[in-house]
């Protein structure tokens, strides 16, 4: 056999075989894909949209003292003047540089990264924003307003894949690949010894409910497995598949006939096990 | 240009930059060649769908650190190379699962064998049958499509071993599978 006969055969039997991972898998990684893209997205406008702040605040900054400096004096009743104007805009800035003691360096007037623009220039327009509070520092607010759009915005996707009902696709946004493995053996160690409490706790936290282990088995198979009728009943109602079954191809409800309980199969049946 | 006609390099730098589709034209692209490596050399399929889970969380994870002088291919089976190792190492028993050990194998009787097909079930045994090293090569070499400098690069050897264990993975796969022919 040559070897291009040999790659051929290959090739012929290994067409035979799954092509393909479960759809769970596909989605949770498609998910996750999406997630980071956004993530990736949100990195790349956020300086673009400091710069542009932070060039205003610097132009503001700069300019003050030439347009007071070149206002006229107190003419006629009625004569416009520019500084008064601009002031009111400008003002809190430049006076956050020079209470603080601090000569304005370059940092000071054309800050480069978020931190910098926080520190230096940030305080004006989140001054406007929200007053400081009583008493105190006004970074905390500074920091809260400044944080407070990427909370909002990891919340909301959380929530729109919480509320789209794929708890494979909720547990890749909310926790590490390690972490949601962590609790798929929480949760079938906990479905295998029949610790309802715990597992209760447990799906409430929205892991992947039919996250297998490294033989295929799930919590709703172990559960089964050792007869645990209120775990599997609660297990289904959190919509475990009753016809995943493990890698020897064991499905809940032949292991639930193989180890005679009739309850249990009854309840398989009644999610739709087949 | 469509998607298609766009090179898996160009595809990861679009998605360092945010475009999820890019994401999902490079899944697609090669999830059946990942999937057979990973499932041929584990040989369970409940381990081959954590790792592929495992290795497509870390491209994603990773792609602004790729850089376009190694083929996306090469980086990508070399990802799936090291995940596969670190499953190895971290493999643990399942509390609780006695009850399920001792229950007869679906998979093992004749008729199990008959059904899921001859031919696919040698191809399981006989690739089980070489050693890990000689499996790797082949299947980076017959899946992925690699030469022999980036299966070298992948499994961290030389290229005169890489070349040798490909030729007595070869060697032994045409005895095997000959009288399947």
């Amino acid at each position: 056999m040559s070897d291009q006969d040999l790659d051929e055969q290959y090739r012929r039997l290994a067409g035979l075989d799954a092509v393909g991972p479960r759809e769970a898998t596909r989605r949770a990684i498609l998910a996750e894909g999406a997630r980071v893209a956004a993530q990736r997205r949100a990195r790349r406008y956020r300086p673009a949209a400091i710069g542009t702040l932070a060039a205003a605040a610097l132009a503001g900054v700069v300019m003050f003292p030439l347009l007071r400096s070149t206002a006229p004096a107190p003419g006629p009743a009625g004569a416009p003047a520019m500084a008064p104007a601009v002031a009111p805009a400008t003002a809190p800035a430049r006076q956050d540089i020079m209470v603080s003691g601090q000569r304005p360096t370059p940092a000071n007037e054309a800050p480069s990264t978020e931190r910098q623009f926080k520190k230096s220039v940030a305080p004006a327009p989140a001054l406007a924003l929200a007053p400081a509070p009583a008493g105190g520092s006004t970074a905390a607010g500074v920091s809260a307003v400044a944080d407070a759009p990427a909370r909002a915005q990891a919340a909301a996707a959380a929530n729109a894949m919480a509320k789209s009902g794929d708890r494979a696709v909720f547990g890749a946004v909310t926790n590490s690949a390690g972490a949601a493995s962590d609790t798929g053996s929480a949760l079938r160690a906990a479905a295998a010894a029949g610790r309802t409490e715990e597992l209760h706790a447990l799906l409430a936290r929205a892991p992947t409910v039919d996250a297998p282990d490294e033989q295929g088995r799930t919590a709703l198979l172990l559960a089964v497995a050792n007869r645990h009728a209120a775990a599997v009943e609660l297990l289904l109602a959190h919509g475990a598949d009753p016809n995943a079954g493990d890698g020897a191809g064991r499905s809940p409800l032949a292991v639930a006939l193989a180890v005679g309980d009739d309850g249990i199969a009854q309840s398989l049946l009644r999610a739709g096990a087949r | 240009m469509t998607v298609e006609q766009v090179s898996d390099e160009d595809l990861v730098t679009r998605f360092a930059r945010g475009d999820a589709a890019a994401f999902e034209a490079l899944y697609r692209r090669h999830e059946t060649r990942i999937w057979r490596y990973l499932l041929r050399h584990v040989g369970s399929r409940a381990l081959a769908e954590d790792l592929m889970q495992d290795v497509w969380f870390a491209v994603a994870r990773e792609a602004h650190r790729y850089r376009p002088q190694a083929r996306f291919t090469t980086w990508l089976f070399t990802l799936a190379h090291h995940r596969m190792i670190d499953s190895f190492r971290a493999q643990r028993p399942q509390a609780g699962a006695a009850a399920l050990d001792e229950l007869p194998d679906a998979g093992a009787g004749p008729l199990a064998l008959a059904l899921a097909g001859d031919e696919r079930a040698a191809l399981a045994k006989t690739l089980g049958q070489l050693p890990p090293e000689q499996r790797e090569a082949f299947l980076l070499q017959a899946e992925a499509d690699l030469p022999v400098e980036e299966i070298a690069a992948v499994m961290g050897s030389s290229f005169e071993t890489t070349k040798s264990r490909l030729r007595y993975a070869r060697e032994k796969l045409r005895g095997l599978l000959q009288e399947y022919a």
